[in-house]
């Protein structure tokens, strides 16, 4: 029999561990699932390991990826720290480039870099009132936001497909779903020439690095970190439940957003309706592998980044189909949620036989 | 009895560190019967029927069934041999519908159809109404109850365990509930029903076993013997307090009056008519638990709120309406019953715990900036000045022996010495040693002239303790009494809701105590 004994003290090193760990086995599953559709395994996990490190194009590339993964999941891992279950970010980051891009043509598309800021401020907005909506009810009606941030993705899907096929359609784009592109002048410069690294990456570790600091060292941080089923201790420290769904829900939806805004100013240059990778719902996996801290989840944005990468050149060079690789990725979920048993509990192996003792109420 | 008993316990004895939770108990129920199990909390009967159960081992003594010694290791030897158990707290997927639920409780899978037959057998035979296909979130307490008792009678079993079955149910629930046991005990299924309520155990139960202090005090047939007669039996000869010190009582700094707040899970709403703190005087509020504590600490403490302003009132001004930090502010301290999770953030360090009710000390933060260099002082300060035994203050709150953050969150309060300081339960489940410590501290406060108010289930603790004593029944608080005034008879009747018994029936049956 197993009997699972709670740690009484937390080890980054152990939780950094489990990390390593639930790759291993997630690399594991994927030799596995790649044998069985009858591909060379070792041949195919060496391509996937190397190929995302092996040019300055490929890191780039990797990069770019890991941006908008890492800024999103540090505003849900805020959220999730404090059981506020916002998994829609993927709508509020659609939503944060649909407000960019407003921005972009009310100012009238201007050749200007004094606007960029203007556009990314437009982004947030747009993330946070797209999850004011879920936070409004379940505030006034106790209504999961677990269900309805899901839903508004969709309806941040549809209204995309409207505005890039009515509203904002570029008539010179010979019928394609697609806005104007931006000024030059809006899109976001690039670190090194030649390459996609861009400016906006220096603004996920700047918001990396400040809510850090507001996690450990402030009482907002220390709000939200008063999480995981405890509303009571949350009242006795005069903590209000409500102040704290619309805190991280605002938080949460304002990066999605953002980064919606960087993504259109850095990467896309343009509205359409292929605009989003999924980062929104990836995002939720990096925020689990980063165990919710800020600085994990650059690692784990990283890593991620670096899974996206690697999946692609496995698509291309041993024609993987999709859905692998997509059961790949997500098989790294599952494997950190399993190993997170370990950095909360010590496992014991008890004897068949040994009674299992209850400790008195 | 001309019956064999099904079930014998010899001897029984289970210790935990520094408790004795059951000393040489012995106890026996025979097929057909109704036995009540009564005790104060912490008399032992969740330990007892914990080992009958499987979920416990006994240390020393037998257990016998049907004569024949047995050891069980597990629950489900328990189901085995035909023991089953309804705890006071529902294990139900509240998503599901009623016939999934107890689809999932059965040992192997059974065909839905066949499942629903035997479903609406077992309710028709026992009167248990329910909807198989009904969602478990949109019952009543009572249906709940229902599907638990479902899937343990499909179990079949000779011995059925319920563990305050009627804490959560309405009058006309109770009295279905009791019509569906009578008519069990009729088809020779023995009955444990555990219960503070005096009443119900009168019209119920042929037999009951009175425990105190882990220890069997009386046998008697429940309907021969008055309710005061229990409820004395129950609580025991209280010697007169003599550790209490002796107080000079002061102006009043806090005086509740006309409160009324509501309850969740269909409870009476809780009725505070008068309640005043003196400076230097220890108010107790004595009752038995569920009737009523948590929602006056929480109106106390201002995690909830009163209908108006002036229901509370501090040094004259109304503080009805204000939260907890607000209430802080003025020189209130209060510490809730439960350790983790409400007093304690169980994950958080000893030292992010020293912040959880300073959040308005200047000391510790400005601006929202935390001082951790302050605050892990505070933390040892603490935890030095109230012999809390830790591995360091980064270790987490769950790691902690109950007694030792029950010292560390009172030190936490008791170290901003409160003018006015409201406790709910100080020793709960706490080391003697612990207790004896906390108490102290408590007596010291008050000598020092703070106004301090007890709420407890510990009747010895609290005429240790308090000057003046209130109870709490069914949401009800008394007024307050000097403590010497208050007989122990008195207490128990109040604490029970018992009614004095007729003088008709007063003719009292022979009662074995035992020594």
């Amino acid at each position: 029999m197993i009997r699972l004994v709670p740690r009484t003290r937390p080890s980054l090193l152990l939780q950094a561990g489990t990390s390593i760990l639930a790759v291993l086995l997630t690399l594991l599953f994927g030799m596995i699932m790649f044998a069985l559709l009858g591909n060379p395994p070792f041949e195919v996990l060496s391509v996937f390991l190397t190929s995302p490190l092996s040019s300055l194009f490929d890191i780039s590339d990797l990069l770019v990826k890991a941006g908008p993964l890492i800024l999103i999941a540090l505003g849900l891992a805020v959220g999730y720290r404090a059981n506020i279950w916002n998994i829609g970010a993927e709508g509020q980051f659609l939503l944060g480039s649909i407000f960019g891009m407003g921005a972009v043509l009310a100012l009238g598309n201007p050749a200007t870099i004094w606007a960029v800021p203007i556009v990314l401020i437009a982004g947030a907005v747009g993330g946070m009132l797209w999850a004011a909506i879920p936070a409004a009810l379940r505030t006034a009606f106790n209504a999961s936001e677990l269900l309805t941030s899901l839903m508004l993705v969709y309806v941040a899907q549809q209204l995309l497909y409207f505005m890039v096929n009515q509203v904002w359609k570029n008539p010179l784009s010979f019928g394609w779903p697609e806005t104007v592109e931006l000024n030059e002048a809006l899109q976001l410069p690039a670190l090194i020439d030649g390459t996609g690294i861009h400016a906006g990456l220096i603004i996920v570790v700047t918001i990396a690095a400040v809510l850090a600091i507001l996690t450990f060292r402030t009482t907002f941080g220390y709000r939200m970190r008063m999480a995981e089923l405890t509303p009571k201790a949350l009242r006795f420290a005069g903590f209000g439940e409500k102040a704290t769904i619309w805190i991280s829900l605002l938080l949460s939806g304002g990066l999605a957003g953002l980064a919606g805004a960087i993504e259109l100013s850095a990467t896309f240059e343009k509205l359409n309706d292929q605009f989003s990778l999924g980062y929104g719902f990836t995002a939720i996996i990096v925020a689990f592998l980063g165990r919710l801290n800020p600085i994990g989840i650059v690692l784990g944005g990283l890593l991620v980044g670096f899974t996206f990468v690697g999946g692609d050149w496995i698509r291309v060079s041993h024609g993987i189909n999709d859905a692998a690789a997509d059961v790949f990725q997500a098989s790294l979920l599952f494997f950190v949620l399993a190993c997170d048993l370990i950095t909360r509990y010590r496992v014991q192996w008890v004897g068949h036989g040994h009674q299992k003792r209850v400790p008195a109420e | 009895m001309p019956d064999a008993p099904l079930l014998e316990l010899v001897g029984i004895t289970r210790r935990f560190p520094g408790v004795l939770a059951n000393d040489d108990i012995d106890f026996a129920i025979t097929p057909g019967e109704i036995h009540a199990l009564l005790g104060e909390n912490g008399a032992g009967k969740s330990t007892l029927m914990k080992i009958i159960a499987g979920l416990l081992a006994p240390d020393e003594g037998e257990i016998r069934w049907r004569g024949r010694p047995v050891t069980i290791r597990s629950p489900i030897a328990a189901r085995d041999l035909g023991i089953g158990m309804v705890h006071q707290h529902f294990a139900l997927f509240e998503g599901l519908s009623v016939a999934e639920n107890i689809a999932l409780s059965l040992p192997k899978a059974v065909p839905g159809t066949a499942l629903t037959g035997r479903l609406n057998a077992v309710a028709e035979q026992y009167g248990l109404k329910l909807d198989p296909d009904a969602h478990v979130f949109e019952l009543s307490a009572g249906e709940k109850q229902r599907i638990e008792i479902v899937r343990t009678l499909l179990q079949e079993p000779k011995l059925l365990i319920l563990d305050e079955p009627t804490s959560v149910l309405t009058p006309g629930e109770t009295e279905q509930l009791f019509d569906t046991l009578r008519r069990l005990a009729a088809d020779d299924t023995a009955i444990v029903f555990i219960s503070h309520k005096l009443q119900e155990v009168r019209l119920l139960c042929d037999q009951a076993t009175i425990l105190r202090g882990g220890r069997v005090v009386a046998e008697c047939r429940p309907a021969d013997v008055d309710a005061e007669q229990i409820a004395e039996l129950m609580l025991g000869d209280r010697p007169p307090a003599t550790e209490r010190q002796d107080r000079q009582a002061g102006a009043t700094i806090l005086k509740v009056k006309d409160l009324e707040l509501a309850r969740s899970g269909g409870a009476k709403p809780l009725v505070v008519g008068e309640l005043s703190l003196r400076a230097g005087e220890i108010v107790g509020v004595a009752g038995v638990a569920g009737n009523g504590q948590e929602a006056l600490y929480r109106t106390l403490s201002g995690e909830d709120l009163a209908a108006r302003p002036d229901c509370i009132t501090y040094n004259d001004k109304p503080i009805g309406r204000s939260g907890p930090n607000a209430r802080r502010a003025a020189g209130i301290a209060f510490l809730p019953e439960e350790r983790l999770g409400h007093a304690a953030v169980p994950n958080f360090t000893l030292t992010d715990n020293a912040l959880l009710s300073n959040l308005i000390d200047r000391r510790l933060h400005r601006r929202g900036w935390i001082f951790r260099g302050r605050l892990s002082r505070r933390a040892q300060d603490i935890s030095d000045g109230h012999d809390v035994r830790h591995s360091g203050i980064d270790q987490l709150a769950s790691g902690l022996s109950g007694g030792n953050l029950q010292k560390f969150v009172v030190g936490r309060e008791l170290d901003k010495q409160p003018a006015c300081l409201i406790i709910d339960q100080p020793t709960w489940g706490v080391d003697p040693g612990a207790a004896t410590r906390i108490r102290d501290e408590l007596q010291r406060l008050a000598g020092n002239g703070a106004a301090i108010l007890v709420i407890s289930q510990d009747l010895d603790e609290l005429i240790g303790l308090c000057d003046q004593l209130a109870v709490l029944h069914d949401g009800v608080l008394s007024p307050t009494r000097p403590v010497q005034d208050w007989t122990i008879h008195a207490l128990g009747l109040a604490m029970t809701g018992a009614e004095p018994t007729a003088p008709a029936e007063a003719e009292p049956a022979p009662m074995r105590a035992l020594p």
